[in-house]
């Protein structure tokens, strides 16, 4: 479970990013919605300890994101937004094979791990192409392939189908939705949110709404004034 | 309305690699990293040795013929050659200028052949064969594990960098002639000073995330945006 508790983010130079923020998330797969600035990537960046709260505490199976970053980042997997920044190695089997050998897997072991995940993903002839040649949906499964290798417990997702096209927005939502991991994404896709069990959402970073998909959304057209 | 059905698979784009290796499957592409570095290492120090431009002269001929027998097209090698030729061309002339143009000839094939050489290992050599024959090495001379595999990894990363940077160089550049821009130096060194800053930042969190580098202390908040 992942719990945040009386949760502040004030930025360095001054903005209250999420303000008195607590949640408890133990649903398969939630959505976090709002408008641009609202606090979606700070809340989703806090689930993994890649940013800490100014006040109150996040808690991943009970670990302190604060006190044990590396066993939150071993049970959290996070996929960026840009895909091409996540994946560090020139083709999709070294990249996928080095987040297993940091992890201590042999350089065989992980080899084969990370084809075994890429065929997951149907994407094993892709293995060996430069990264910067596949297109904005395989570079996205890749980035997920690199966290899934790791069996993380939890995904949290920034936006994963904000910049693919409708093949590649269809392929990625298809292999996420059949993943046996907990997922928190981010998203302002309203139809992959529709499919997801809870949503949360932000409001100039406050939580103003949070329960099934489409009373959210319903919040949310209304808040903006769409409805 | 008839919609005529495509693909579904995107296709992908054959931007090339700033890193040299031209796939292929020859004896040269097959013969093991270690191999190629060390002839390459023995290559250029025969050169040097034999102070003589009829033994360099063979030798660069030599690793064109066997280059192209890889199946490199020639103007891949032209290409990678180009810049050098202009170097070894203004020494040459020099040289000549100075009364010296036997002294010229020798250096000019001497630079070319070992030039040859190092482009042979990288045009045939996969970057991440390398790679692994230099943490195979490291971890011979007894270096720290941990060590080898930073090692290893900064020179993945330098090599995915690079290939990062000429997309991003080749969109700026795009970008540039859209607004006509021209030539302008500023309108292509900016954005891609801060493409490949941004890049650095991404990839650092992105390290990070995956639990491959230690977490930095990590300041309380931080103006991220949705």
């Amino acid at each position: 479970m992942i719990t945040l508790t009386d949760v502040d983010v004030v930025a360095t130079d001054g903005p209250v990013l999420l303000q008195d923020v607590s949640v408890s998330l133990s649903d398969r797969r939630v959505a976090v919605i709002g408008a641009n600035g609202s606090g979606k990537t700070t809340l989703a960046r806090l689930m993994n300890g890649l940013t800490l709260p100014t006040r109150g505490t996040v808690t991943v199976d009970d670990m302190d994101t604060a006190h044990d970053t590396r066993g939150v980042q071993r049970r959290v997997g996070f996929v960026f937004q840009d895909a091409d920044h996540q994946l560090v190695y020139p083709t999709p089997a070294e990249d996928i094979a080095l987040g297993l050998r940091a992890h201590g897997l042999g350089k065989r072991a992980a080899h084969e791990s990370a084809m075994a995940t890429l065929r997951r993903v149907s994407l094993e002839h892709k293995a060996d192409q430069a990264i910067h040649t596949l297109s904005g949906g395989e570079k996205h499964l890749v980035a997920l392939c690199g966290v899934l290798a790791l069996e993380p417990t939890w995904i949290v997702l920034d936006e994963p189908t904000t910049t693919l096209d409708l093949v590649n927005r269809r392929r990625v939502i298809d292999v996420l939705l059949c993943l046996p991991q907990h997922l928190v994404i981010v998203s302002h896709d309203l139809d992959l949110v529709r499919q997801l069990d809870r949503v949360l959402l932000l409001d100039q970073g406050m939580v103003v709404a949070d329960g099934a998909a489409d009373l959210t959304i319903g919040a949310y057209t209304e808040l903006i004034g769409v409805a | 309305m008839r919609v005529r059905r495509r693909p579904t698979t995107t296709p992908t784009v054959g931007a090339p690699s700033l890193t040299l290796y031209w796939p292929g499957g020859s004896w040269l592409h097959r013969a093991p990293a270690g191999a190629k570095l060390l002839a390459l290492l023995m290559g250029a120090a025969a050169v040097v040795a034999v102070n003589r431009p009829a033994v360099s002269g063979a030798l660069l001929v030599a690793v064109v013929v066997a280059v192209l027998g890889a199946g490199v097209p020639p103007r891949v090698l032209v290409r990678q050659a180009k810049p050098l030729v202009i170097v070894i061309a203004v020494l040459t002339g020099f040289q000549a200028l100075i009364g010296r143009p036997e002294e010229g000839l020798v250096a000019s094939t001497r630079l070319l052949a070992v030039a040859a050489l190092a482009l042979a290992v990288t045009l045939t050599t996969r970057p991440t064969a390398m790679v692994d024959w230099l943490e195979r090495t490291l971890r011979r001379l007894h270096v720290r594990p941990v060590r080898v595999f930073r090692i290893g990894l900064t020179v993945g990363l330098a090599l995915r960098s690079l290939d990062h940077l000429g997309v991003v160089s080749r969109r700026v550049l795009d970008a540039r002639r859209a607004r006509g821009l021209g030539r302008n130096l500023r309108a292509f060194a900016v954005p891609t000073v801060v493409a490949a800053a941004r890049f650095a930042h991404g990839v650092g969190e992105a390290l990070e995330a995956r639990g491959i580098v230690d977490p930095a202390p990590a300041p309380r908040g931080s103006p991220e945006a949705d």
